[in-house]
């Protein structure tokens, strides 16, 4: 019946332009990328016995400026290529935004200041991520999202028993399942939703 | 109109190819619902590039809704 196609077709319509201002995968890429080359670096030094504590900081400290730059730049190119705002989208940056924080923050603790012990790093950042996650999938709707929340903290659980360097590559290869695959199927949902329009899909 | 109620603020690029319309047809229906009251439009220079945001103004989502409440209204079983 016309009506009823008239009905769903407005309804997927308000549902893509919502959905498009909710879906931002390229900064979980890009910070999975970056953190898992840090760790792979950190591994890297402490098998070959060349770890200290300053250049375990250079190796961060060179990480977190690089994504924070990048994310600052693509903040303010996303505005201009964005193309849609919404509550739901202001809400889950500020998930990310707060993470975030929370991430340099925890460094810090541990790195600068020796107040919380390396090995448990791993655990700890495993647990906010999945909150991220788990607030990015409640805010935007996207049922998957929580999964992957889910996933985070039942991955924290091995990381925070794990010692020793496995732990950094125990964390490289989660990071790599469950943000920068994720990360990568938002972006791709994202243009999808986009290009739907020119497609004539719905 | 659908567009603009899914999200708060929606660009004239965006806009396009959401509904998949020409500049002239989609800049046509876009200054007949501002002319209604239904839309506004700010107009910003971002990186030196003219860019309009759409939204939909509170007048804009009543008639909206009672548009869908219409539609919805004629659906087989709907007044039983």
């Amino acid at each position: 019946m016309q009506t009823t196609d008239d009905l769903a077709f407005i309804r997927q319509l308000m549902e893509r332009s919502r959905r498009i201002t909710v879906l931002g995968g390229h900064y979980l890429v890009v910070w999975g990328l970056l953190v898992s080359l840090g760790l792979t670096a950190m591994w890297s030094l402490i098998e070959s016995s060349l770890i200290t504590q300053l250049n375990a900081s250079v190796i961060w400290f060179v990480v977190l400026m690089i994504g924070w730059i990048y994310t600052f730049w693509a903040k303010s190119r996303d505005r201009l290529i964005e193309g849609a705002e919404s509550r739901d989208g202001f809400l889950i940056g500020a998930v990310w935004a707060a993470f975030g924080i929370c991430g340099l923050l925890f460094a810090i603790g541990s790195l600068a200041l020796g107040a919380i012990p390396g090995r448990s790093l791993s655990g700890i950042y495993a647990t906010i991520t999945g909150m991220a996650f788990f607030l990015h999938g409640t805010l935007s709707g996207i049922r998957w999202l929580k999964f992957v929340g889910a996933l985070w903290w039942l991955a924290a659980i091995p990381l925070f028993l794990l010692s020793g360097s496995i732990t950094l590559v125990a964390y490289a290869a989660t990071l790599m399942l469950l943000q920068v695959i994720p990360g990568v199927l938002l972006t791709v949902e994202r243009r999808r939703l986009l290009s739907a329009g020119e497609r004539g899909a719905v | 109109m659908a567009c603009l109620a899914g999200a708060d603020r929606v660009d004239f690029t965006a806009l396009k190819r959401l509904v998949n319309a020409t500049d002239g047809n989609l800049g046509t229906h876009l200054q007949k619902l501002e002319v209604a009251g239904y839309i506004n439009a700010e107009k910003q220079f971002r990186d030196r590039k003219p860019v309009t945001t759409y939204s939909l103004t509170q007048r804009g989502r009543a008639a909206f809704q009672a548009y869908l409440n219409q539609l919805a209204a004629m659906l087989p079983g709907a007044g039983e």
